[in-house]
């Protein structure tokens, strides 16, 4: 469901647009519209011939409640960008596609998303290197919006799948991803292990260069502190780590 | 059906399986009454069908009902359908097949669901009354999954050595046991007079 990272997408753009074009919209509910917590004007859901395909359309207006500068990057550009960052590292991340600058499309897997599972079902049981791979990227990218549902939970294979990543690369950086607040309450023993894996590797060894060539980002505070995040991430290797980074240090 | 189910709650259940579902779902509510006297007050879902899609052969599987030609179906158990639990499952699973199997792992109050689809692993439960019984019945389940005991270790917050004692022959305690339980997604359930107790 969840393609290798590294793989060519299987699909391009002009396909994409085609199989939505051709596929059948399907409501995301009957009378009532899907709860949404997004920044997102349009939401919609297609069935097509390559699995279903979920669209999002934002507005002017998101941009502004967000605060979002759309001439640094667009809500959809952000997303994007961190989708080809999740790629570049090997997080496991659903495929997405940027049809224009306020349009993605994405792939739709059949998980809860983290509040659904936890309201439903209970505790999440999380493992340790998912947790610090999803920290990190979520640093790195100075995500500010990763609320029980901006994550997936893979409860067959205990693990997070961040969505909806839009929400970042801002100059600053926000609280602590709600994955995260769990597990540091939950696993307090396991906070200060040493983890290192491929991804989390992967992320640290990020050239700057090759950093911004990958996000684009117009705004220099913005492009600036996405560096300063890569640079902090440096002498991190525990999850314990990069809490302190949120805390600003402590 | 005992009471009038609320909009609101019939709205959830179609959010729900058209979440679940290839094929498009929505309520029927008009019924010709000429045609189909006797089943007033049941509940239909209008199903614009896809022949590819598996998931539908499972919901009719699990909630009971019948179908009025090709594009209706008729559910007869609609406190079952209605309920929170099912919902719940069908948000958690989406039916998707692997998903299903595990949270029946996970929570044994939808294996009664699961059931219903003769899904490997379903009823897979072995009796045991010693602890060498345990011991065996886990490295098994270890072995199947192809889990090294490094993997083990992490996911049960236990030594390499203490598993592999375990393993061979040593006792652990029993806080230990069940967590080498849950990560192997095996359920205890302790049986007596007065029924189940899952653990």
């Amino acid at each position: 469901m969840i393609p290798k990272p590294k793989s060519q997408p299987l699909l391009t753009n002009k396909k994409i647009r085609l199989l939505i074009a051709k596929g059948e919209k399907q409501p995301l509910a009957v009378e009532s519209p899907y709860p949404s917590r997004g920044q997102t004007a349009w939401q919609l859901l297609y069935q097509t011939k390559a699995g279903r395909l979920f669209l999002k359309k934002t507005s002017k207006k998101n941009h502004i409640e967000c605060c979002i500068n759309e001439n640094s990057g667009s809500l959809a550009q952000r997303e994007f960008w961190c989708f080809c960052l999740a790629r570049a590292v090997g997080l496991p991340v659903p495929e997405l596609w940027l049809l224009d600058k306020e349009t993605t499309i994405q792939r739709w897997l059949d998980f809860p998303d983290g509040h659904i599972f936890s309201t439903s079902l209970g505790k999440m049981n999380f493992l340790p290197q998912n947790v610090y791979e999803c920290a990190l990227f979520d640093w790195l990218t100075g995500q500010v919006d990763r609320h029980d549902a901006n994550y997936l939970y893979d409860y067959v294979n205990k693990r997070i799948i961040l969505i909806d990543s839009a929400h970042s690369l801002l100059a600053h950086t926000g609280s602590l991803p709600d994955y995260l607040k769990m597990y540091e309450f939950s696993e307090v023993n396991e906070l200060q292990k040493v983890i290192q894996t491929k991804t989390s590797e992967q992320i640290k060894k990020f050239k700057v260069a090759k950093l911004k060539k990958l996000v684009p980002l117009k705004d220099k505070k913005e492009s600036e502190a996405l560096a300063n995040r890569l640079q902090q991430l440096q002498g991190v290797n525990t999850i314990r780590g990069i809490i302190s980074l949120y805390r600003g240090g402590i | 059906m005992t009471t009038k189910p609320s909009q609101d709650k019939i709205d959830t259940f179609f959010n729900a399986l058209q979440l679940s579902l290839d094929s498009r779902v929505s309520q029927v509510i008009d019924i010709d009454p000429e045609e189909y006297q006797n089943l007033k007050n049941l509940f239909f879902v209008g199903v614009d069908q896809k022949e590819t899609d598996e998931r539908l052969k499972y919901f009719t599987k699990i909630i009971a009902g019948r179908w009025l030609k090709d594009n209706i179906y008729c559910i007869d158990d609609i406190d079952t359908a209605l309920s929170q639990e099912f919902i719940n499952f069908l948000m958690l699973t989406r039916l998707n097949k692997e998903n299903m199997v595990k949270l029946g792992q996970i929570d044994r109050q939808y294996k009664r669901f699961i059931k219903k689809l003769n899904l490997e692993e379903s009823t897979n439960e072995v009796t045991v009354n010693s602890i060498e019984e345990a011991r065996l019945h886990l490295f098994r389940v270890v072995e199947q999954k192809k889990m090294t005991l490094r993997v083990l270790a992490e996911q049960t917050k236990m030594t390499q050595v203490a598993l592999s004692n375990f393993k061979n022959g040593s006792n652990i305690r029993l806080s230990n046991f069940i967590s080498l339980c849950k990560a192997l997604g095996v359920t205890i359930v302790l049986n007596n007079d007065q029924g189940d107790s899952k653990f």
